[in-house]
């Protein structure tokens, strides 16, 4: 049957006859994805860089409603924590995209991080080694958007689809191999990732 | 009604009565309720092994009458401040619990894995109160929100969302001795969170 006053794209006409918007008509929350929040300590000598991959959330969504909608993502960081002995230098960085296919977004842009460093000095009777020290920073969870760089939501057709990603990484810039003066005891080199979650939206077009 | 105006059977997302058929509030995406909340604890601090509130708050909605809604909650909080002398850490724990149902009651928000602040240490844990050398730590976060999914408050149920920030110095506490002549700060400032719940009708996914 079909209702010629009614856009039955816009409203729905139920059995027993009443009227009812679709419910594709309206802001909703479409797809969620989640990754738990991991921690790492390290030995106090001796080591490399890191660059390690932490989480890696790749999530789509396909129109699956008669008419076009707007799709956007929000990523959502856990509360995080870097703690650092003296000179090495590390954060946890979020890297994000996406693209209107199936698959594999490619290449991504860095969207957030945060991090510490601190340098005491040299330390030791010949100052090779470095001097006590640990900083430690603690950063509270954060909501911000998919690939921030790119302005404006994405545009899907019926059919169509959007993929994002999202990659945590912890990353360091310099990691202190050599001795601490007085010994490693007290020294610590750890992080608490935070959890990551990706949030995507749609919206309809008329 | 008048003669004019025909009354037609709608969803719970819509009406129908004398001035024609329209959309109903449970269909417009909208605030449902919101709560400024105040830090009762900033400034100094001391020694605090375990977490002492500083900012405590709820945020209540009954779902009346609007169709099942999907949920939102905005916590929003203030710029953080916070001063760590060596070698101590000074830390403001955000925690945050929700319920829903007929007359929901949720859980003292005690989680210690959301927080701002740290240290800078520069003595070992075992360095003596009077042997302390002068480091002092200043760590300014900016404003942050996150979006924290409620799910589903059915009709005729209620949201009950609490929110919490304590501040704590976990791990080493040595307080200068007297010889040191180190002139001690340690002061943590929460200032406030904001919370909004947002709702919208349940949609297709």
């Amino acid at each position: 049957m079909t209702f010629p006053c009614v856009n039955e794209d816009h409203f729905e006409v139920r059995p027993d006859g009443s009227l009812a918007p679709q419910p594709w008509m309206q802001w909703r929350h479409v797809r969620s994805i989640d990754a738990p929040s991991k921690s790492a300590s390290y030995g106090v000598t001796g080591g490399t860089n890191k660059n390690d991959l932490l989480h890696s959330l790749q999530l789509s969504w396909t129109n699956n409603t008669p008419i076009s909608q707007w799709c956007y993502g929000l990523i959502t960081r856990g509360g995080a924590r870097v703690s650092l002995q003296a000179r090495t230098r590390g954060y946890l960085q979020v890297a994000s995209g996406y693209k209107l296919a199936v698959g594999d977004p490619g290449p991504l842009e860095v969207a957030s991080r945060f991090g510490c460093g601190a340098d005491m000095g040299r330390g030791g009777t010949l100052a090779i080694g470095t001097t006590y020290g640990v900083i430690e920073e603690r950063m509270n969870s954060v909501t911000f958007p998919l690939a921030p760089e790119r302005a404006g939501w994405s545009k899907l057709a019926p059919g169509a689809t959007l993929t994002g990603k999202v990659e945590v990484r912890f990353i360091t810039e310099l990691w202190e191999t050599s001795t601490i003066d007085g010994g490693t005891s007290g020294s610590e080199s750890s992080y608490d990732s935070g959890a990551t979650r990706l949030d995507l939206f749609a919206v309809p077009v008329i | 009604m008048t003669g004019t105006s025909l009354k037609l059977c709608t969803s719970e997302y819509m009406l129908s009565n004398v001035n024609g058929i329209g959309m109903a509030r449970g269909w417009l995406p909208r605030v449902l309720n919101e709560q400024f909340l105040e830090s009762t604890k900033d400034g100094e601090i001391k020694l605090a092994p375990d977490p002492v509130t500083m900012i405590d708050g709820d945020l209540t909605w009954f779902n009346n009458g609007n169709g099942d809604q999907d949920v939102f909650v905005l916590v929003h909080r203030a710029p953080r401040s916070i001063i760590a002398q060596s070698p101590s850490t000074v830390v403001i724990h955000d925690a945050w619990s929700h319920r829903v149902g007929k007359t929901p009651s949720a859980d003292f928000p005690s989680a210690i894995a959301d927080s701002f602040g740290g240290r800078l240490q520069i003595d070992r844990p075992e360095a003596s109160a009077n042997d302390l050398q002068f480091c002092r730590y200043f760590l300014d976060s900016d404003d942050s929100q996150t979006w924290v999914p409620v799910g589903i408050v059915p009709e005729g149920q209620s949201l009950h969302f609490r929110y919490r920030a304590a501040v704590q110095t976990p791990g080493t506490w040595t307080a200068p001795g007297p010889d040191s002549e180190i002139n001690p700060r340690w002061e943590a400032y929460a200032r406030w969170a904001r919370l909004q719940a947002f709702g919208w009708p349940v949609g297709a996914q």
